[in-house]
């Protein structure tokens, strides 16, 4: 009898048990709204794989090269950048401090009526966001310097991609209130705030402080159709930026597991390749090595151990 | 010929002994070996990925060598002294301990025996501080995607010379000493605490001086080798209202070096005078 009221305690304990497992998943799983993001500790190489000089002045910029939007030896064709996640962490920031992350020169206008308070007061909205912090070397052709050129990259991923909308919003309308302010202090400083198109504000992002969420298409897709960009498409974990230099062109920018930039081509309208630089890889694979060697190492100890045991025992006999 | 065939097999009898003590010893500390491996293993693992790959908001220190020199701290402080203390501190005394040194015949050279013995227990000191090496090595490769480079190589030579060092240092304490238990103690304490404490001193009453008779202060070239370029000046003053308090950070590559090796012969020389006078 008490033998199998053990029996039932232990079934009704495992039957409870697996549903409060159950019940945590699923109640996670539904109220997941927000995006999260993915970002590793460890290193990532990418490489100049293509560039057609010729092709970049006709198209893009007939007195530039890639070294003017990205540093280093970035147009040399070959030539190496790396980056190292160093960390990362969640926060809620107010629209102060997301005004001065995407549109610094706010802080230029703070003696005028728009500082923190008066800017939090008029608008409140709050952002939950994940920002790494990376370190960076440049473009090089060589080797890589032992120290980085800049410790302080910071991609940024808001959990949700709605809020870039909301932030760009809250910047036009002060944009929109310097401009039209009878403040003579402000005049000065009324051709810092221009009114910023959704296309030029993704167009920025991306080109700096832009990570996204998992899964990634479907963020991409949310903040392209919530900014209501105009040239500016999605595919998959690609942005596809339509611009014009010296001739159309576009820009396409694609974004991997950890929700940062792994690809970044440029074609002009036949679809031929100007430029391009793409990740040769991370180092992310190594913990595999590094688990199969303790592993390995603890194995052929557990059955050295168990061989010796095993002659001990017969020689016994 | 004939000659040299006599030579190369007198060298044989000769190093026989030695190689079967070598043998024997390996056999006999092969538990201690995995302890310490696996214990370098772990700590390894603790600092370098429970602590920053688990934990998000903990960030890896900016480039690969300040991630190797944090990693190297420890190993100088605790792995690189206790592995030496457990593992040389019964080298001579177990000898008197077990009475086996008290044979009047033996049908070993005791100098012999005990150099086997030395080499023995070198060899898997050095296969520790190797698992550790490489287990760090692995990791930043991992965060940092660079394949191990030159003064990294040169901090582990220099490990090794430093092992040679603690390792001759606790073979002079086992030659006089009575138990292993009494040499481990005694060992440590001096290592860990009275180079500590004479170093104070000397910051206190001597900031000028550099402390380059100890062993300790000497063991910080493991991890600043790796520094590019190497610290200059060598010390760091703290200046608190009217007093300076000078740090020493590190040894030249060549004074460090120096000490280590005058520590080594000494002490092996010394302890096989008492080993000698002992048997008597």
């Amino acid at each position: 009898m008490s033998k199998n009221n053990k029996k039932l305690r232990i079934r009704v304990l495992g039957v409870l048990t697996l549903s409060f497992l159950l019940i945590g998943t699923f109640s996670t799983i539904a109220t997941a709204t927000t995006y999260y993001s993915t970002f590793m500790k460890g290193t990532e190489f990418f490489q100049v794989a293509t560039y057609n000089e010729t092709a970049w002045q006709t198209t893009v910029n007939s007195n530039g090269t890639p070294s003017d939007w990205f540093d280093g030896d970035a147009n040399i064709t070959g030539a190496q950048s790396k980056y190292t996640t160093l960390g990362w962490a969640s926060s809620t920031k107010d629209t102060y401090e997301m005004l001065s992350v995407f549109f610094p020169q706010i802080m230029l206008v703070r003696n005028y009526g728009y500082n923190e308070t008066e800017v939090n007061s008029n608008y409140t909205n709050l952002y939950a966001l994940t920002s790494c912090l990376r370190s960076e070397w440049y473009f090089i052709s060589g080797t890589f310097n032992e120290s980085s050129n800049s410790a302080t990259d910071m991609p940024i991923a808001l959990k949700n991609p709605t809020d870039y909308e909301k932030i760009l919003d809250d910047y036009n309308r002060i944009a929109y209130s310097i401009q039209n302010s009878s403040n003579p202090s402000l005049i000065p400083y009324k051709s810092f705030f221009p009114n910023i198109t959704a296309d030029k504000f993704s167009w920025n992002l991306a080109m700096s402080s832009l990570a996204m969420g998992t899964s990634i298409n479907r963020y991409i897709q949310e903040l392209i159709d919530t900014l209501g960009c105009e040239n500016v498409s999605y595919s998959g974990n690609t942005l596809i930026f339509e611009r014009n230099g010296e001739a159309n062109y576009t820009v396409e920018m694609t974004y991997g597991a950890q929700g940062t930039l792994v690809s970044f081509v440029i074609k002009d309208p036949v679809g031929i390749v100007i430029y391009q630089f793409i990740s040769i890889g991370d180092t992310n694979w190594i913990v595999y090595i590094i688990a199969g060697v303790i592993i390995g190492c603890f194995s052929v100890l557990v059955v050295y151990i168990i061989y010796k045991k095993r002659k001990f025992n017969k020689n016994n006999r | 010929m004939e000659k040299v065939e006599h030579v190369i097999e007198n060298i044989y009898f000769e190093v026989k002994p030695i190689a079967h003590a070598f043998v024997f010893e390996l056999k006999q500390q092969w538990k201690k070996f995995i302890s310490f491996s696996v214990l370098s293993v772990l700590i390894v693992f603790l600092m370098s990925y429970v602590m920053y790959a688990l934990e998000p908001t903990s960030l890896l220190p900016d480039t690969q060598m300040d991630f190797l020199d944090s990693g190297l701290t420890f190993l100088s402080m605790f792995i690189l002294i206790f592995a030496g203390c457990f593992f040389f501190s019964g080298i001579i005394c177990t000898e008197y301990d077990k009475k086996t040194g008290y044979i009047i015949f033996p049908k070993i050279n005791k100098f012999k025996l005990i150099m086997g013995k030395y080499l023995g227990n070198l060899t898997l000191i050095i296969g520790v501080v190797a698992i550790y090496y490489v287990t760090l090595g692995l990791f930043c490769w991992y965060y940092y995607g660079v394949s191990i480079y030159l003064p990294f190589l040169s901090s582990f030579a220099i490990a090794i010379v430093y092992v040679l060092a603690v390792s001759s240092f606790v073979t002079l304490f086992s030659s006089f000493m009575k138990s292993v238990n009494m040499t481990i103690i005694s060992t440590i304490f001096i290592l860990f605490i009275g180079f500590n404490i004479a170093d104070q001193l000397v910051t206190v009453f001597l900031p000028e001086f550099e402390p380059i008779y100890s062993m300790q202060y000497a063991s910080n070239l493991i991890s600043s080798i790796l520094e590019q370029p190497f610290p200059d000046p060598r010390f760091m003053d703290i200046i608190m209202r009217d007093f300076t308090i000078r740090t020493w950070l590190t040894p030249t590559f060549e004074v460090g070096i120096t000490v280590l090796v005058i520590y080594m012969v000494t002490s092996l020389l010394l302890a096989s005078i008492i080993f000698k006078r002992r048997q008597l």
